[in-house]
């Protein structure tokens, strides 16, 4: 090695170790796989990423990909049996959280990094009112007494954006709409100030009308408390409009990762480029053709060997079979795990 | 055994039903246990002349209430009768009203549950108030004011038991009529002839049969219990017939000095009823709606 | 709220008339003459005597108009008069009847305080050893019969170890081993019950999201699983209160408790007529009325239920 790139790969080095004092969440290699009686699920199979305090951090992919299951681990909330968290590290703000037990989980969930889900009505307890719900999250983090807890909740739902919210806090979930229900649970997430919000598809229930008050209302929140977000969704269009960074994901692995201006004006792996185009838009003319992206989604008992997404890329060649392709940089700070970037080892096959 | 392989194999003919079913018994330990247990009370029942050692009414005053011996594994009991002797033959009176009250159920639960879903109307609602009445009151309850008119006998106690019993199969019977009532298959096989009795025959009683054997085998159960319990408030058979009810009764006079008359009889009571329902549990696993394509 | 439970009582009546009407075929079934069961009289007594007091006691009307009149007496609280001791059939049951439904819902008490902890422990456990034998023993103990039983226990507590009385009424230790002897067969149910019931609540996203909340997993378990869990186990409940009245039939009997199973028994082995009628026209009063109570106890734990 020349005497050149040893400066170099110092110098990188160096930077990276700034930058790393930056992120609030540095996933690396993390793996959760599923023990089942069909065989060993691979749901999350070498993630890593980084999010950095006040981003919005948007993880991208379609149902099955293993992006709810990456948050559920960062949380260790995987339902064990059958998943277990096999390998990787979870740094929060320099700690491992997978080295944590049980009690110290305890103290950061609901309150250092909150999680919001899907579907509001089955996450809230049906025979609970919503302002003792909220109670809750603020009593595991707090020593306020009932009395103080009860009226910072109602504060709380004033912020969320609820009209009478002193009504509101008594009554139970099935009295209240579905844009309501998501923001109590916002509300319960944002109650105690976390540092990390995980929202795993909070308006992918919604109407779209409610979708885009919820998005709005989050993106406020976030603006004003600089709040990281790990915002988890299918939908592309929320990706672009609310998220600064970016990853996709497919069959359990990342596939490209940078910013969303980069990602979405020069789409590198094959997927994305696909997954792009296969969403309607407003200027496309009645004639054009909505590309949909052949094959199925595959097992993740058996991946398919190298790429996993080879079976279904227009441009796979024999190499993409045989060799898993790492993340490699394309552009400054924009990756893509495709073998096209790989200049010799993509010519020679 | 995952349901899913069941699906699959089903699917690609590599079993049939019938075969999944028993395969999934076999797996079940209390299950078999349990049929195993029923067996054995099938063959003392059948065979209870020849098997049982001594002539169950022969009595010996001299050997009152003697505690279990090599001749006498379960004991004597108050007029020197041999208990073990008493209890083959008791089997068959438990079995016999099992079967019967069963049977009758079945029938009344049948017709009147095929009845009230084909014809509907008022007819429908006047039997489903009546089954829902008798499903909501407890049952033995019913029986015991019913005994208490028509007189105490093993016969009135069958004709009791049966009257409480139908009510859950017509229930399941009904609700398989007006299910393949509404299927169009049968409206076009009706167009072509096929007659009423036809359609009951070979569509509703196949699809009911799970959820019914099911019920008949714990109803069993209950029924062995109800006769037992009626038999012990001397409601039902009468002396000197042993039924393992009226054992029990007789030996609660003797139950400090002589303990074996109420333990052994109630150890075998217990155990039948245990392996009723123990089987009826395994054969509703087995037996699993989720597996119905 | 008040609404529902008007509704609810308003369903009483229909039981009733029902109960009513079968109480009386019963009566008009029974063997013998009722007239000369209820005075006594021999077959043999002056006939034109015997057809005044038919004619005064109606029994000559249609059988409509003696419903009536039956329907109209019963209401009124007149039940007739024990053949044994004279005494009005109304007062033997309205003393018998509180003893029978406390021993009832003490044989409640005993059944959930077995059945739902180890209900609970089975279905966190599940499928392990303790999972499967609890599911054979719930089965085993909902088989006992539960006269047998009353009697094994009375043996072994009471004539072996001493430890309680062998039966009677008055003081209450004379409750403990009937309630026990009732609550282990429904103890079988409930715990068999409650597993079903937490393992379906613990499936779901609530639980999850209150998990992430950072509550602790006892917190979780008993704030927001069991109260939930408990919602279909206390609508069983009510059904099988039924069959604890069956039950506690059979466990009076054994035990001497003097409620009305007891007095039923009794008067079916003596053929006092009026109390075995008295007795029958009741307990579904009574199985209907807790049913209510249990319907609105229902309607406190789950608030969705005062919308509907």
């Amino acid at each position: 090695m020349g005497l050149e790139t040893l400066l170099t790969q110092d110098l990188e080095y160096r930077e990276r170790r700034t930058l790393e004092n930056n992120h609030l969440l540095d996933v690396s290699d993390l793996k959760t796989y599923f023990f089942t009686k069909r065989g060993l699920v691979r749901a999350v199979d070498g993630v890593s990423f980084k999010i950095n305090r006040g981003s919005v951090f948007g993880l991208v992919g379609e149902s099955g990909c293993g992006k709810s299951v990456t948050a559920l681990s960062i949380l260790k909330l995987v339902p064990d049996p059958p998943g277990k968290i096999v390998a990787g590290r979870v740094l929060f703000e320099g700690e491992d959280l997978l080295q944590k037990n049980e009690k110290e989980m305890e103290d950061i969930r609901g309150g250092k990094i909150s999680m919001i889900f899907q579907d509001p009505l089955t996450s809230l307890d049906p025979i609970v009112r919503v302002g003792d719900q909220i109670v809750e999250a603020i009593r595991a983090h707090t020593d306020l007494n009932s009395d103080r807890a009860w009226e910072k909740a109602v504060k709380i739902l004033g912020e969320v954006g609820i009209p009478d919210a002193e009504v509101c806090a008594k009554q139970y979930p099935f009295q209240l709409s579905g844009g309501m229900r998501q923001r109590v649970m916002i509300a319960i997430a944002l109650v105690t100030e976390p540092h990390l919000l995980i929202a795993d598809e909070p308006t992918t229930n919604l109407d779209v009308t409610i979708q885009a008050q919820i998005l709005t209302l989050l993106k406020g929140i976030q603006s004003k408390t600089n709040t990281s977000v790990l915002f988890i969704t299918h939908n592309l269009g929320i990706v672009a409009w609310i998220c600064n960074e970016l990853a996709v994901m497919y069959a359990g692995r990342i596939v490209e990762y940078g910013s969303t201006k980069s990602v979405f004006n020069n789409p590198l792996h094959p997927y994305t480029t696909l997954l792009l185009k296969a969403v309607p838009r407003l200027d496309m003319c009645s004639k054009s053709v909505l590309e949909s992206i052949e094959g199925d989604v595959p097992d993740l008992v058996n991946p398919p060997l190298g790429c996993r997404f080879h079976p279904r890329c227009p441009y796979a060649k024999k190499i993409c079979s045989s060799i898993e392709p790492p993340m490699i940089e394309t552009e400054e700070a924009h990756y893509a795990a495709c073998l096209i970037y790989d200049k010799e080892k993509w010519g020679s096959s | 055994m995952s349901r899913l392989k069941d699906v699959k194999r089903l699917f690609f003919g590599e079993a049939s039903e019938f075969s999944i079913i028993v395969d999934h018994l076999k797996s079940d330990k209390p299950a078999l246990f349990g049929l195993g247990v029923i067996l054995l009370l099938v063959i003392m029942a059948v065979f209870a002349d020849v098997i049982s050692p001594y002539d169950p009414n022969a009595q010996d005053l001299s050997r009152r209430l003697e505690p279990p011996s090599w001749e006498h594994p379960f004991g004597r009991d108050e007029f020197g009768r041999d208990i073990l002797s008493r209890i083959i033959h008791g089997s068959r009176i438990s079995l016999t009203v099992g079967v019967v009250v069963i049977s009758i159920s079945l029938l009344i639960g049948t017709a009147l549950g095929a009845l009230s879903g084909y014809i509907g109307g008022w007819v429908d609602m006047v039997i489903m108030r009546i089954a829902d009445i008798f499903l909501a009151f407890p049952g033995l309850l019913l029986a015991i004011g019913l005994t208490a008119v028509l007189g105490q006998s093993i016969i009135n106690v069958m004709a009791a038991l049966a009257i409480v019993n139908w009510p859950g199969y017509a229930r399941v019977i009904r609700s398989q009529v007006l299910y393949i009532k509404g299927l169009d298959y049968v409206e076009a096989s009706r167009v072509m002839g096929a007659s009423n009795a036809r359609i009951l025959v070979s569509h509703v009683l196949p699809n009911s049969f799970a959820p019914i054997i099911v019920l008949a085998t714990i109803g069993m159960g209950w029924a062995i219990l109800a006769e037992a319990g009626l038999s012990f408030l001397g409601l039902g058979v009468q002396p000197p017939t042993p039924s393992w009810g009226s054992i029990i009764a007789t030996g609660r006079d003797f139950i400090f000095r002589a303990p074996h008359i109420t333990t052994i009889p109630g150890i075998v009571l217990a155990l039948s009823i245990l392996a009723f329902n123990l089987f009826g549990d395994g054969l509703r696993d087995a037996l699993d709606p989720r597996l119905r394509i | 709220m008040l609404r529902y439970i008007v509704r609810r009582l308003l369903l009483v009546i229909p039981v009733f008339i029902g109960v009513s009407l079968i109480a009386f075929l019963i009566m008009k079934l029974t063997p013998g003459d009722p007239v000369l069961n209820v005075l006594g009289l021999q077959p043999t007594s002056d006939p034109s005597f015997i057809a005044a007091i038919r004619a005064e006691l109606g029994l000559d009307d249609p059988i409509y108009i003696q419903y009536g009149k039956f329907l109209w007496r019963v209401l009124h609280g007149d039940l007739g008069r024990s053949i044994g001791s004279n005494k009005p059939v109304i007062l033997l049951v309205s003393e018998a009847l509180p003893r029978t439904l406390l021993l009832a819902v003490s044989s409640m008490i005993v059944a959930m305080a077995i059945g739902i902890p180890i209900g609970m422990v089975s279905s966190i456990k599940q499928h392990s050893v303790v999972d499967h034998a609890t599911r054979v023993g719930s089965i085993f103990a909902a088989s006992l019969p539960d006269f047998w039983l009353g009697l094994m226990l009375m043996m072994i507590f009471s004539y072996y170890l001493g430890l309680t009385p062998i039966s009677g009424y008055g003081r209450p230790e004379h409750i403990i081993l009937p309630a026990v002897t009732l609550g282990v067969g429904l103890a079988g149910l409930i715990t068999r019950l409650t597993r079903s019931s937490m393992l379906e609540v613990i499936r779901q996203d609530y639980i999850r999201a209150a998990k992430a909340k950072g509550m602790s997993e006892r917190e979780v378990i008993f704030k927001h699983a069991l109260r939930n869990a408990l919602i279909p186990i206390v609508t069983v409940l009510g059904l099988q209160f039924g069959f604890l009245l069956a039950g506690a039939f059979f466990v009076e009997w054994v035990f001497a408790w003097p409620g009305i199973g007891r007095l039923a028994v009794q008067a079916i082995q003596q053929r006092d007529y009026p109390v075995v009628l008295g007795a029958l026209l009741v307990t579904p009063i009574a199985y209907v009325v807790i049913n209510i109570v249990v319907d609105i106890i229902y309607s406190y734990i789950d608030p969705r239920v005062q919308y509907e």
